[in-house]
């Protein structure tokens, strides 16, 4: 594990614990809804890594990844473009 | 008794479960794909991003210490302003008095009047030194204008660093990271399809290097081939249509 990684430990869908790194954080400024981008390291081929993208959630005293509207996933990945590519 | 040791025991374990179970609970989520030096990229903008943060976090900080000791510094500064004014004029008085004293020296008819002056004379200075130490608390351990410029440093320095997290824009002294340009050539290879392949219940749609998957594993097997076949014809119509415009699109 690289030492500028951020792990965090999740129960995925299934209820099974996963350790996932944290990739990419986005809040927006006027929802200030916080998106995050992870990935479980999945290697496809062409050299390409999957990556899930969650909104932030607070469910109770549980913080819960939850899933982003089309609108959010596609303002999501904007701002992944604009961080690769600047 | 056994039976509520072992209840408390299970109590117990049940606590122990509950915090060593991870807090973040999976509901929902999007899936993409992106080369894995884009990833790298990205995962270094946002650690970038993270530092900003929490720059911005300690400019706030200190902005808010600044601003409560310019305020105290000011209140400061308006106190000794009326401590000076009521010196100036105790210095004033006791002048006076002084003059007034010297006549009496001269007219041995007004005894009386002269210990009231010299008596009003020592209240004052005594006054005078309470003001003085007084006066001494209130010096400004700053100027104001120190404060008043810091202020606007580091709110300027606050405005740009929020510009920079806001565009995710590399500072001057990071080695700004090479642009990939992606052409429509590399990215619509027919090796993705091999990748669908592997990933079964997904098909993904790419823009701009980053592929987008929409996860199809509700909706079964024959929705997928479905879509996977438009996903063929869309492929095929745009190879046309680009045979016809013969030339090359960058995303």
């Amino acid at each position: 594990m690289q030492n500028n990684q951020t792990m965090l430990e999740v129960l995925d869908q299934n209820g099974q614990k996963q350790s996932v790194e944290v990739v990419f954080t986005y809040q927006d400024e006027m929802t200030k809804k916080e998106y995050i981008v992870y990935t479980k390291n999945e290697k496809a081929q062409n050299d390409m890594v999957i990556l899930y993208a969650s909104l932030v959630a607070i469910n109770g005293d549980t913080m819960v990844f939850e899933d982003i509207s089309d609108d959010e996933w596609k303002m999501l990945k904007e701002k992944m473009r604009d961080a690769i590519h600047t | 008794m056994n039976e509520q040791l072992l209840e408390k025991e299970k109590q117990l374990r049940e606590q122990l479960r509950q915090l060593d179970s991870p807090m973040i609970q999976i509901l929902g989520k999007r899936t993409c794909m992106v080369k894995t030096n884009m990833k790298e990229q990205l995962s270094t903008k946002g650690k970038r991003s993270d530092k900003i943060k929490a720059r911005i976090d300690k400019i706030n900080l200190k902005l808010d210490l600044l601003q409560q000791l310019y305020a105290i510094e000011r209140n400061k500064r308006d106190k000794n302003v009326s401590l000076q004014q009521e010196i100036y004029r105790l210095e004033n008085q006791i002048a006076y008095q002084q003059d007034a004293l010297a006549m009496t020296n001269k007219n041995y008819l007004l005894p009386d009047m002269r210990n009231q002056i010299v008596t009003s004379i020592h209240a004052s200075q005594n006054q005078l030194k309470t003001l003085n130490n007084e006066a001494t608390k209130y010096n400004a351990r700053k100027p104001l204008e120190y404060y008043e410029t810091r202020i606007y440093q580091l709110d300027a320095l606050k405005q740009r660093l929020t510009e920079q997290l806001h565009h995710n824009v590399i500072n001057q002294e990071s080695q700004k990271l090479p642009t990939e340009a992606v052409t429509m050539d590399e990215t619509l290879n027919p090796t993705y399809d091999e990748t669908e392949a592997n990933y079964r219940n997904q098909v993904y749609t790419e823009v701009n290097g980053i592929l987008d998957a929409s996860v199809g594993d509700t909706k079964g097997r024959e929705q997928f081939l479905g879509i996977l076949g438009s996903f063929h014809h869309m492929f095929h119509k745009f190879g046309n249509s680009k045979k016809n415009d013969n030339q090359k699109k960058k995303i």
